[in-house]
């Protein structure tokens, strides 16, 4: 299983909004043509129309059918013919804006395709030139008006807010302060971002002001995940600790607040990957390095 | 995957060998002068200035089998020889400390100081050879030079790519088991106390800000970790305290060293995949191999010099048992080149590995196990 190799993300079949969560469906095995040698991503994006499974590499951006069975567009980098100083690759994957997916790159670049609702006449529609340091993740949310609906994060730290549309419009740059931003979420206009130094910030999406700072983990943190309906927000780090957090805003003074709800330690494991399985983030599914299992932790 | 991952993973795999070979020539009791020959000669031809120049190139990592080979080589470039079951046993315990090394690492750009602890050994077993120390110390500017500016996403990136490199490897070694920082099952013990990575705060701490950025609020949550803060970051200097214990040496004359081959299954299955399957880079690793042992300059014993053969177990009985029960998926054995390579490349290849090729010193009585005692007879 190719995508069992690379402690890469972890990535769930998107729960309908709708429906009560229902146990996860295996789906099959994705055949992976041998170019891509090693996927180091992978996510299923969910537009109003269809839903992709969007794998990235060191090669480029593969889109398929939802359960893996045909690929929908394939998308190359500018892969230098030695091995360079610095690593090509593609990384962090979002469906934005209902008919959007975008997809980050090494160089900072993301890119945005245009996805059609059906077919695979997929077209690259813009490339956002903004990052200085490699793509690490990329969050979206709908119909967040003028407050922005998709938040970049890289390497050093640094976050861009866009407003999506016909043409992406970039509304406010967050300076990094020397820790990696490692992973990105975006609820009701907070942008929650996990952080190399174990730090979880909480940013004001409109105004780009932080709001929340947590000391959450002592090592690396790889995930973030927010279930949409209850605002509960996932972490998972290298400590071999999974978090789970609320998120508000107390209406009368409009501050935003975050409380600790629950702590699990994988022992021994390093978590890589940590999703809610339900939008109301009662159900959660983890992985770790060097683990060919996926751990799913529910109420008892 | 980070191009820049190749010097550290050979220079740490390199420094464990060192550190192993070491203890095993002390407790063989291998007279002082030839053991001090051995270290001299194998430092020498690991850190042959061609051989670095073509190491810090960016490029990928290649299979165990590839990078096994060039051990094989590196091993027996002085007057000692190490036959298939110790050499898979050096290879195992190896791979198996410096995997310990990179999984525990506190923040990724730790890695270096793992690197630089192991330079820094290397440095005191040549302490009285000061043209090799010289070797050495060019090896340690080029590593600060190149790596000492990168970032942490990229450092992350080097890390990954080693645990990639090590992924489902999960052989046991009694000093960790000892130790407690190995499991039974071949995972390891990952701690949730001591002190947190330098940069980092201690868990438990929320900060609330309002709309204008000034702080309104703190709470506190709990977890089971019981974390401390760290005294000081390591250095990244050429000589200095690096704080960091990891890539430092483990083992002494006092403390032999076994691994378990049991395993598990599926680790085995695994590893056998690893084996058999088809290798879509075998031609790039060709390249790879030729380019690397290119670079090496193997010393052929002198005429009048006598080698001596290295067991790294207890005893002759124990060296033959373990080869009589190794299980073959895990044997690394030779690289395959297949006959379908181009003729001038293998050409190539089979001239630089001819090149390499080094006579088995042999000493009149040849038998398993006693080339040793002769050779000790005869000083």
């Amino acid at each position: 299983d190719p995508l069992g190799t690379a402690p890469g993300s972890l990535d769930l079949p998107p729960a309908p909004l709708d429906l009560p969560p229902a146990p996860l469906e295996f789906l099959g095995v994705l055949q992976v043509p041998p170019l891509l040698l090693c996927p180091s991503q992978a996510a299923w994006c969910e537009l109003p129309s269809r839903v992709l499974l969007v794998l990235t590499s060191q090669r480029g951006v593969q889109m398929y059918d939802s359960d893996g069975s045909t690929m929908v567009f394939w998308h190359a980098l500018d892969v230098p013919e030695q091995p360079a100083a610095h690593s090509v690759f593609a990384r962090g994957i979002s469906a934005a804006g209902g008919r959007f997916i975008c997809v980050g790159t090494s160089f900072g670049a993301v890119l945005v395709f245009d996805i059609p609702p059906k077919g695979t006449n997929v077209t690259l529609s813009e490339v956002l030139e903004q990052h200085r340091d490699p793509v690490t993740d990329i969050a979206a949310e709908q119909g967040q008006d003028g407050a922005g609906d998709l938040v970049t994060a890289d390497d050093s730290g640094t976050l861009c807010l866009w407003s999506t549309g016909e043409e992406f419009t970039l509304l406010g740059k967050i300076p990094g302060s020397g820790s990696t931003c490692s992973s990105v979420t975006l609820w009701n206009g907070i942008v929650a971002a996990g952080y190399g130094n174990g730090q979880i910030r909480l940013w004001e999406a409109g105004s780009g002001r932080i709001r929340a700072q947590v000391n959450a983990h002592a090592r690396w943190i790889y995930a973030l995940d927010l279930a949409p309906l209850t605002g509960k927000l996932l972490s998972g780090a290298e400590d071999s600790f999974v978090h789970v957090w609320k998120l508000s805003r107390n209406p009368d003074t409009d501050d935003i607040e975050i409380q600790h709800c629950h702590a699990e330690c994988v022992t021994d494991t390093q978590v890589c990957g940590a999703r809610f399985c339900d939008p109301a983030g009662d159900t959660f599914a983890v992985t770790g390095y060097d683990l060919s299992e996926i751990l799913c932790y529910g109420p008892a | 995957m980070s191009a820049r991952t190749l010097p550290l993973l050979f220079l740490n795999l390199g420094g464990e060998m060192l550190y192993i070979l070491d203890q095993r020539l002390r407790a063989q009791s291998i007279p002082g002068e030839k053991a001090r020959k051995v270290m001299n000669d194998i430092i020498t031809t690991m850190f042959n200035k061609k051989f670095m120049e073509e190491l810090f190139k960016p490029q990928d990592l290649y299979s165990k089998k590839a990078l096994r080979t060039v051990y094989d080589r590196l091993a027996h470039a002085s007057i000692m020889r190490l036959n298939q079951a110790s050499m898979d046993k050096l290879y195992d315990l190896m791979t198996m400390a410096f995997k310990y090394q990179v999984l525990l690492c506190p923040r990724p750009r730790d890695i270096l100081l793992v690197t630089f602890n192991h330079l820094d050994a290397i440095k005191d077993f040549i302490s009285d050879a000061p043209g090799i120390l010289n070797q050495v110390d060019e090896t340690f500017r080029r590593l600060i030079e190149i790596y000492n500016c990168l970032s942490d996403g990229e450092f992350q990136l080097i890390r990954q790519t080693l645990l990639i490199f090590f992924q489902d490897m999960h052989i046991r070694v009694s000093i960790f088991l000892k130790d407690k920082v190995q499991n039974s099952n071949g995972r390891f013990v990952l701690p949730i106390s001591g002190p947190v990575p330098w940069g980092t705060e201690v868990p438990g701490l929320i900060r609330i800000f309002n709309h204008k950025g000034v702080e309104v609020k703190r709470a506190e949550f709990t977890t089971a970790g019981n974390y401390v803060t760290p005294q000081r970051e390591g250095s990244f200097e050429l000589y200095g305290d690096r704080v960091l214990k990891l890539g430092t040496n483990m083992y002494s004359v006092t403390r032999p060293v076994e691994t378990h081959m049991s395993g598990s299954s599926k680790n085995l299955a695994s590893q056998a995949k690893e084996n058999m399957a088809p290798n879509p880079l075998a031609k790039e690793e060709l390249n790879f191999l030729a380019r690397l042992l290119g670079g090496l300059d193997i010393q052929k014993p002198a005429g009048g010099e006598t080698g001596f053969r290295l067991n790294l177990f207890t005893t002759d009985e124990e060296e033959e048992h373990a080869a009589q029960t190794r299980p073959e998926e895990l044997s690394y054995k030779v690289i395959n080149i297949e006959a379908t390579q181009e003729p001038g490349r293998r050409a190539e290849l089979s001239r630089i590995l001819g090149e390499l090729e080094v006579a088995e010193p042999r000493p009149d009585s040849a038998e398993k196990g006693e080339d040793l005692l002769a050779l000790m007879d005869g000083l």
